[in-house]
């Protein structure tokens, strides 16, 4: 059976830029397959640009569930102005950008649950053994000013479950006629944000491909017909949907 | 130069504003940054980073994101200068060159015009020293009149002077976290000097750039936890620190820090820690699990005196 890296990465900020956006800086209410990607290259000290091949092609699998409810607010940030490159000095003067924070609803820290696995079981124990050691490089929460703490919770494997409700979000390619459900089992109203992110990078960091991924505001779980099995990890109790159309 | 960085290091620090603003949102009327939902109050990395380059060049260090004696000078005019070459012969070889000269370059990074070998023009270093958000522990109020005047008129010929804001809070205890990593220490050619010089800078510069805006403010804590290694974080400190009582601050005397857990969490982890770099000052009322207790004494006591030293400047 199919054995997957899972940690938390948690920090009290964090900012994941939305690829369409230009002066303002929107963010994701939580971070993109690419990120995750550069999340564990950083964990495994990949230098910058290397790793989208390996890491944002068919061969990885990315889950990612919301442990913490988020909530935004908007900050303007002054920057070095470089309307040409002879600026980055700051001889440009500054710029004000407009700047969305993502932080937790309550508590201080923020709290992202990542399921990682790959083809090439050689690398998946690589990074699950450098998980245990610590990241190489420091990873952050979308932007340096945002640092983050990993904690690896282990290698775990798991079953393949019909259901209808997964703790991570939902990537809308794996739902049938984009059917979500809008109340859970108890009755309650679930309430969606879709986000439309970068799921794939071309190796000079241009976007391959996107995807539209949904998440619950309320923290609880998404409710859909999905097209794919979900993948149950007992020892956790979570209910998992990888983000890669096909399924685990 | 000095030895390479070779181990990961955590900082804290601790400062602290009253009836000031420490730091303005230019789009909110310059009022302080504030999280209005839990009544925090939020201060930028950018600004903490400019205090340390300010406090670094008014020591006599180069700067690259700095004005040059008052007068601005673009990015590839400022290499010529340091190099005493033209830009066009400016290549990737002079980059240790420019790394030496650059104090500021070597902690946090920069962008610079310089052609990269896969034809870029330009070459980005990631700096191994990086700063979260900072914020404050306690619930922070606004202070509510904001008008004042001002002796200077809008028109040239106006008998009276105009009318401004001035938005300022009570009190505020902030809070920033920060990490310095091994892993990229050799891309900047960080040592340890230039990371000594860090250390004097925070502990340092606030109170000496006190503009009309950022007066009151002084440093009260600031720890370095140089680890044994280079893959070792222990996470943000801020999250192990509570104030008593957390509402209504008005000044330091009004509180105490819970350091408890904190100081648990350094004990526990000892041996992976080689040496804690300290300032503290004792006006800042500190306890451990609810017992009062001098902060320096504490961290000797927990940890043996020779793992803590005292920053003295």
């Amino acid at each position: 059976m199919r054995k997957v890296i899972v940690f938390e990465i948690r920090g009290p900020a964090a900012h994941f830029r939305k690829f369409y956006t230009n002066s303002s800086s929107l963010s994701y209410a939580f971070p993109a397959r690419t990120t995750l990607a550069g999340i564990v290259a950083a964990v495994l000290g990949l230098p910058k640009d290397s790793y989208y091949r390996l890491l944002t092609g068919k061969e990885a699998h990315y889950a990612v569930r919301l442990i913490t409810p988020v909530r935004k607010i908007m900050q303007t940030v002054k920057f070095v102005r470089t309307k040409t490159i002879k600026e980055v000095n700051g001889s440009g003067g500054p710029t004000m950008i407009p700047t969305e924070i993502i932080l937790p609803v309550r508590g201080r820290e923020l709290i992202y649950r990542v399921y990682f696995y790959h083809d090439d079981l050689s690398f998946q124990e690589e990074l699950a053994k450098q998980l245990a050691l610590g990241p190489k490089f420091p990873v952050y929460l979308g932007r340096s000013e945002f640092l983050a703490k990993i904690d690896f919770l282990g290698v775990f494997s798991g079953t393949a479950l019909e259901t209808n409700f997964v703790d991570t979000v939902v990537n809308l390619e794996l739902l049938k006629d984009e059917e979500l459900l809008f109340s859970t089992l108890h009755g309650e109203d679930l309430r969606y944000l879709k986000e439309k992110m970068p799921f794939s990078f071309n190796s000079d960091r241009s976007i391959a491909a996107t995807a539209s991924v949904v998440y619950e505001v309320g923290g609880n779980r998404v409710g859909g017909n999905f097209n794919v099995p979900a993948f149950k990890i007992e020892s956790l109790g979570d209910v998992v949907l990888f983000m890669e159309p096909g399924g685990i | 130069m000095g030895e390479l960085i070779k181990t990961n290091s955590e900082i804290l620090f601790l400062y602290d504003a009253k009836l000031t603003n420490p730091n303005g949102d230019p789009d909110d009327e310059n009022r302080p940054r504030m999280d209005y939902e839990t009544k925090t109050n939020l201060v930028s990395d950018v600004r903490l980073k400019r205090y340390v380059r300010d406090y670094l060049q008014e020591k006599g260090h180069e700067i690259f994101v700095a004005k040059v004696e008052g007068e601005t000078v673009n990015a590839t005019e400022r290499l010529e200068k340091l190099l005493g070459k033209t830009s066009k012969n400016i290549s990737k070889d002079d980059v240790p060159v420019l790394l030496e000269k650059l104090v500021d370059v070597r902690l946090f990074g920069a962008t610079m015009p310089i052609k990269s070998e896969d034809g870029g023009s330009s070459l980005t270093f990631t700096g191994p020293v990086q700063f979260n958000w900072g914020y404050s522990l306690n619930k922070v109020e606004l202070v509510e009149s904001n008008t004042i005047t001002s002796r200077f008129s809008s028109t040239s010929g106006n008998e009276q002077g105009t009318m401004g804001k001035d938005y300022r809070l009570y009190y505020s205890l902030i809070a920033f976290h920060g990490i310095v990593a091994a892993h990229r220490a050799k891309f900047t050619m960080l040592d340890d000097e230039t990371l000594a010089l860090l250390d004097e800078a925070l502990v340092k510069a606030i109170p000496l750039f006190a503009t009309r805006s950022k007066i009151g403010q002084y440093p009260r804590l600031y720890l370095r936890v140089e680890y044994g290694d280079d893959m070792t974080y222990l996470g943000d400190f801020r999250s192990f620190l509570e104030v008593n009582p957390k509402e209504g601050l008005r000044d330091i005397t009004d509180y105490s820090l819970e350091a408890g857990k904190l100081v648990d969490l350094l004990a526990e982890n000892s041996p992976k820690i080689s040496k804690i770099l300290l300032y503290f000052d004792p006006n800042l009322k500190t306890a451990y699990h609810g017992e009062a207790k001098n902060f320096a004494q504490l961290l000797a006591e927990k940890l043996g005196d020779s793992k803590v030293s005292i920053l003295n400047y």
